[in-house]
C-alpha cells in the first residue's frame, strides 16, 4: 500500500529558537518543501491552559490552505507518569480534552507518548495499568473519531504497544514505531540513557521482525532522523528494512519526519530546513513506485 | 523526549543586557535580565521550575530577592513551584528581577540563571511530591548594564 510524508513541528523548533519562527512560518517551510502533512507538536498548539478555539481553527485553516493535510497533534503528557503524580481520573480528563483539541485541529490521529516505570512495576504491571486506562478512554476517541497513536521510542515499548493493540483490535488504538527504538549503537552517537532518564543503562535496539510486525497495527509512524551523511543516508537506523517493510506493508501508513539534529546533544550547528528537505529526499528514495 | 541528555537549547537564551529599573509603584530597584524559553519540551507551567537561582558576578543572590515576571505578572523565586495553571511558552521571554542588594556598578558583569527542574515532563501534573529527580541546568553570560529607558 502507499506511504505519504508529513513533517513534525519538532523537525523545525530550532527555527524559533534561532530566528523566531512562528508555527505559521513552519507550516509555510513544510508546504514549500513538498510534504504532504504536517504534525503539530503541544508547544505550537494554543491550548494551555485552556484552549483557545479561534486560534486552533485558525490554525487549522491556515494549514489546510496550504494543502498540508493535518497529521497528529502530539502531546507530552505520559499515562504512567502523570497517574503516578496524580490519579487515573484526572489523567483522562486531560485525554479528554486533548482528543478534543485534535478534533478541532482536524487530526487524523493524537499521538501519546509513552515510557515504562520499570522501576517501581513490572513490564506486567504497566501493561496492567495502560490497559485499564485505555478501556476507559478508547470509547471517547471513538465517538470523536480520534485514532489515538502510541508512540513508541523506548526499550520495550514497541512491544508493549503491539500487545494492547491486539487485545483492543481497534482502529482507535494504534501502534506509533518511532525509529529510535531501532537506532543503532555507532560511534558517532553511542547508545546511551535519554533526556527523560540521565541514569539509566543503555537500551537494546528492538528487533526488524518486531517493526515487521507492528506494521499492521501503525498507520502512522515517527520517522526520527538525526544525522544524515554526505549521501543522504541515515546510517544509525534501518532504513532499507523498514521501508522495505513499509512498501510491502497490507496497510496504508502516514511517515512523521521527526529530524532531531538539532538538539545540542548532536548537531545544533546544522540547518534543521536543510536537514529536513534531504530527510523527505532520502524517504522519498526508498518509497514504493 | 530527545535523543540526547541536555534540555537546552542555550544559544540567545539569555539577554544581552541587564537593565537596572524601578518599579513605579513601589519604588524599589532592581536589576532585570531576559531569559527565552528555550528548553526543548518548551511549553511549562511555572511550576515545573522547582529553583531558579541568580549568581552576579560569582556571588549568589538571596532567593528571597528574585522573582520571576512573565507577562507583567510576578512570581517570587521560592514559591514558582506551586503555580500550575500559568504557562512559560515556546520562545517566549519571560524577565528575571533581582536585587543585587548592592549597587552594580556600570559595564559588563558576569550573570548566571539556574533553573532546577523535574524530570517529570508534563504540562497537566506537577511534581508536588518531588517522585522524580532533578535536572539542572543554567544559562550564563557577561551582560552589560545600562539604566531603563525612560519611555
Amino acid at each position: 500500500m502507499k506511504s505519504t510524508i508529513g513533517v513534525s513541528s519538532w523537525s523545525l523548533q530550532q527555527l524559533s529558537f534561532t530566528q523566531g519562527a512562528t508555527i505559521e512560518d513552519i507550516i509555510c517551510m513544510v508546504a514549500d518543501m513538498g510534504a504532504e502533512g504536517i504534525d503539530i507538536c503541544e508547544e505550537y498548539i494554543p491550548c494551555h491552559p485552556q484552549p483557545d478555539l479561534v486560534k486552533l481553527r485558525e490554525l487549522r485553516r491556515f494549514a489546510e490552505s496550504k494543502h498540508l493535510e493535518l497529521g497528529a497533534t502530539w502531546f507530552c503528557t505520559e499515562i504512567g507518569n502523570a497517574i503516578k503524580a496524580s490519579d487515573e481520573a484526572h489523567v483522562l480528563e486531560v485525554y479528554k480534552k486533548n482528543i478534543i483539541i485534535a478534533a478541532e485541529m482536524g487530526s487524523k490521529f493524537i499521538c501519546i507518548p509513552m515510557l515504562l516505570n520499570t522501576r517501581d512495576k513490572t513490564y506486567e504491571q504497566n501493561k496492567e495499568e495502560l490497559i485499564h486506562y485505555f478501556e476507559q478512554l478508547l470509547p471517547f476517541a471513538e465517538k470523536y473519531n480520534m485514532p489515538i497513536s502510541h508512540e513508541c521510542a523506548r526499550e520495550r515499548t514497541p512491544e508493549l504497544s503491539l500487545e494492547m493493540a491486539k487485545y483492543f483490535n481497534s482502529k482507535y488504538y494504534t501502534v506509533c514505531p518511532d525509529l529510535e527504538a531501532w537506532r543503532f549503537d555507532t560511534p558517532d552517537l553511542p547508545l546511551g540513557p535519554h533526556c527523560e532518564d540521565p541514569s539509566a543503562g543503555k537500551p537494546t535496539p528492538a528487533s526488524m521482525d518486531l517493526f515487521r510486525e507492528c506494521m499492521p497495527y501503525s498507520p502512522y509512524i515517527h520517522f526520527k532522523l538525526l544525522s544524515l551523511d554526505e549521501n543522504g543516508e541515515e546510517p544509525h537506523f534501518p532504513i532499507p528494512e523498514m521501508m522495505d517493510a513499509i512498501n510491502q506493508s497490507a496497510i496504508d501508513h502516514y511517515l512523521c519526519v521527526e529530524y532531531e539534529g538539532w538538539i545540542p546533544d548532536i548537531h545544533p550547528e546544522r540547518d534543521s530546513l536543510e536537514e529536513t528537505k534531504r530527510c523527505i529526499s532520502m524517504i522519498r528514495r526508498y518509497q514504493k513506485g | 523526549m530527545p535523543a540526547g541528555t541536555s534540555y537546552t537549547f542555550k544559544d540567545g537564551m539569555l539577554s544581552e543586557k541587564m537593565v537596572k529599573c524601578t518599579d513605579a509603584q513601589t519604588k524599589e530597584t532592581y536589576y532585570r535580565i531576559g531569559i527565552k524559553n528555550q528548553f526543548l519540551h518548551a511549553v511549562h507551567p511555572i511550576g515545573w521550575i522547582k529553583k531558579l537561582e541568580i549568581e552576579l558576578d560569582g556571588e549568589a543572590v538571596d532567593e528571597k530577592n528574585i522573582y520571576f515576571v512573565l507577562r507583567g505578572q510576578w512570581f517570587a523565586a521560592s514559591k514558582m513551584y506551586t503555580i500550575s495553571e500559568v504557562f512559560w511558552n515556546l520562545s517566549e521571554e519571560a524577565q528575571v528581577y533581582f536585587d543585587a542588594g548592592k549597587e552594580v556598578s556600570g559595564g559588563k558583569h558576569h550573570v548566571k540563571c539556574t533553573f532546577t527542574m523535574s524530570m517529570l515532563e508534563d504540562t497537566q501534573v506537577l511534581d508536588l511530591k518531588c517522585q522524580w529527580p532533578f535536572r539542572v541546568e543554567f544559562v550564563d553570560g557577561c551582560l552589560e548594564v545600562c539604566e531603563e529607558d525612560a519611555k
